[in-house]
């Protein structure tokens, strides 16, 4: 892509050294070379299961930890170090509203933190603009209440809102709707796709629900044990998936629009990421490994609707 | 006519608390047909865990069942009746009858026993008789039926993935050849790729072994594929049921419709979709009308005042008011 991202991810690995059950040290695999960029107006999906990698991506991009290798680049600079002019930039919402806002303090008191702690004003009519944004009105009646009278999709837009609070041009969403009652998750991708309309703010959002990926998403990026399979355009990536990785995960998603069930699935899990399969980890699993797939993790190869994917099967294609 | 293997009616359960009860689950009744897959499906709140719990008696205080009767017909005997059942009486029900699979099987399982001790444990508790190696034959069978390689069977929980466990937790309920087993959430904690696997041992040892099952979830756009009809909870009260295909294609109730329109499609072409405006109804303090009322686009003057019933309309069943003219008519 020859525009510059915002906020990218560039051939970034994260290995966590830890210890076992017995004491012995071990190193979690837990990203491996992976290539990721945030567009500002757009919202990225990053889609897979647990364990996959992706919050620890999000967290590499935030800067919460160190990358093992690579690089996070903001506006196309090398990213020096986590500190408040990068959060003025980049901001986190993360996957439980009950626990991530200040439980003692009302509503305004924990956005006017947020205005002050990033020398922005933090007056009423501010604070009502931020609650006015987010779609929480009356804003005045929601500015006194305390986080315990409100509502998990109320709470999550007050975590979006004090987000908003520093003028971020990056929003990174770590499942910000799967602990949402049903009914009320469409409103806060509504929203979310009303910050990427309205405030051109470039978006990831992170999830394992490829029904929502798709709804909201320009793009989509499939990672599977610390690897990235395969990325572009939504409705390209769920319609006609080129890598059998995401194909397994469209058909293995709920659609009521199916006539039957189907329950063709393969049995498997994925891998251990402190002892990963070499080459694509995916390969034990794959209905069409060959022989390369053990042997070498396969180049990206590009497709004509802007997919690509990193597979062996398009390789000899070429 | 399909036989009928439960029989709920009326049932009410209340929390109990020093500020006054709260009812959790108002009225509920419902059939369950042998063989078949019910979904119980509502928001957080609704009253579905709590019903399932007080189906299988396993209601801990302060939630107490305050009325109503739940009939087991079994194969063999007579109709029980399990409300009012003592805890002694419903032992010898207890796997052999009804079986329970729970959301978190890290939590029902027992993390210092290996699985072949808890296989062990249900066998004997319903055949004292049973030899070792008929123990160890059950247990290899039962894993192998969902998928678990029978050496497993030597594993402890901690040393197994959580949609084994969750296999495992379904070999186990079936370990006694029950004619219900209940599924709260069963496969909520695990990835959509084991979901589907889970859901497709379900499927395929129900048309095998012919147990019926009540299975509770959120995910209504999964109980659209999996079960044979869907009973919808909003606020303690069951609002619609009726087969699964009825359901989602013209839903009855303005609930069940906002509900099924939150789940955005996998391939359908992609439109807007609203959800539902509001916030769950909070059970200390329910309007005297219908639950739903202040969420619902199209409540009218009634709405608010009467609580609609849950009566037959067409092929399933509906409480609400704007049905009650094509009711009249039938």
């Amino acid at each position: 892509m020859s525009e510059v991202s915002l906020l990218a991810a560039q051939d970034v690995t994260k290995h966590f050294d830890t210890r076992d059950g017995f004491g012995r040290h071990v190193v979690v695999r837990a990203v491996e070379n992976v290539t990721l960029r945030l567009h500002s107006g757009r919202i990225a999906a990053l889609v897979g299961e647990s364990g996959s990698g992706k919050t620890t991506l999000a967290r590499l991009l935030a800067q919460f930890y160190p990358v093992t290798s690579g690089e996070i680049l903001l506006r196309g600079e090398p990213v020096k170090g986590a500190g408040k002019d990068f959060y003025s930039d980049v901001q986190l919402v993360f996957q439980d509203p009950f626990a991530s806002l200040n439980s003692l303090r009302r509503v305004d008191h924990n956005l006017r933190r947020a205005l002050k702690l990033h020398g922005h004003p933090a007056e009423e009519e501010h604070i009502r603009e931020l609650l006015e944004k987010v779609n929480l009105t009356p804003a005045a009646d929601f500015a006194r209440k305390l986080p315990h009278e409100l509502s998990g999709g109320q709470r999550q837009r007050v975590a979006i809102a004090r987000a908003l609070a520093v003028r971020p041009a990056v929003l990174l969403g770590d499942e910000p709707i799967s602990m949402l009652d049903v009914s009320i998750r469409l409103d806060v991708l509504n929203l979310l796709a009303q910050l990427r309309d309205e405030e051109g703010l470039a978006l990831l959002y992170i999830t394992h629900d490829i029904a929502s990926a798709r709804y909201v998403s320009d793009e989509i990026y499939v990672m599977y044990a610390g690897q990235m399979v395969e990325g572009g355009p939504a409705e390209s990536v769920i319609q006609d998936p080129k890598h059998p990785y995401t194909r397994l995960l469209v058909d293995s998603s709920p659609d009521p629009g199916r006539a039957t069930f189907a329950s063709t699935v393969p049995a498997g899990e994925p891998p251990s990421l402190v002892d990963p399969p070499p080459g694509c980890r995916f390969h034990p699993r794959c209905p069409v490994a060959k022989a390369e797939c053990t042997a070498e993790f396969p180049p990206r190869v590009d497709f004509p609707d802007g997919t690509w994917t990193n597979c062996w099967l398009y390789v000899e294609d070429e | 006519m399909t036989e009928t293997l439960l029989d709920v009616r009326a049932l009410n359960v209340d929390y109990v608390s020093a500020a006054g009860a709260v009812r959790a689950c108002s009225e509920v009744t419902f059939q369950l047909r042998r063989g078949e897959i019910l979904g119980v499906a509502g928001e957080s709140g609704s009253g579905k865990s709590t019903l399932i719990m007080a189906l299988v008696r396993l209601l801990r205080p302060p939630a107490v069942t305050t009325g109503g009767e739940v009939w087991l017909h079994p194969r063999e005997g007579e109709p029980v009746e399990l409300v009012r059942r003592s805890e002694k009486q419903l032992r010898a029900l207890r796997w052999r009858s009804v079986a329970v699979v729970l959301q978190s099987a890290m939590d029902a399982l027992n993390p210092v026993a290996r699985l072949s001790a808890q296989f062990a444990d249900v066998l004997k508790t319903h055949d004292r008789k049973i030899t070792k190696q008929r123990v160890a034959e059950r247990t290899a069978e039962l894993l192998d039926m969902v998928g678990i390689s029978p050496d497993r069977a030597r594993s402890y929980p901690h040393e197994m993935s959580g949609g084994m466990r969750q296999r495992a937790m379904i070999a186990l309920a079936l370990a006694c050849d029950p004619e219900l087993v209940v599924m709260d959430e069963p496969t909520t904690a695990v990835d959509v790729v084991m979901q589907r696997q889970i859901l497709g041992h379900i499927l395929e040892l129900r048309k095998r072994l012919g147990f019926s099952v009540v299975f509770v979830t959120h995910d209504l756009s999964l109980l659209m594929e999996l079960a044979d009809r869907i009973a919808i909870m909003y606020g303690g009260r069951i609002v619609e049921v009726g087969d699964s295909a009825d359901l989602y294609g013209e839903p009855k109730h303005p609930y069940t419709k906002g509900l099924r329109d939150s789940f955005p499609p996998l391939r359908a072409p992609a439109t807007t979709l609203h959800g539902i405006p509001g916030t769950p109804p909070d059970l200390r303090n329910l309007p005297p009308g219908c639950a739903f009322e202040p969420r619902c686009p199209r409540r009218f003057a009634d709405c608010a005042e009467r609580r609609p019933e849950l009566l037959t309309v067409g092929r399933g069943q509906v409480a609400c008011h704007l049905h009650d003219r094509e009711r009249a008519n039938v």
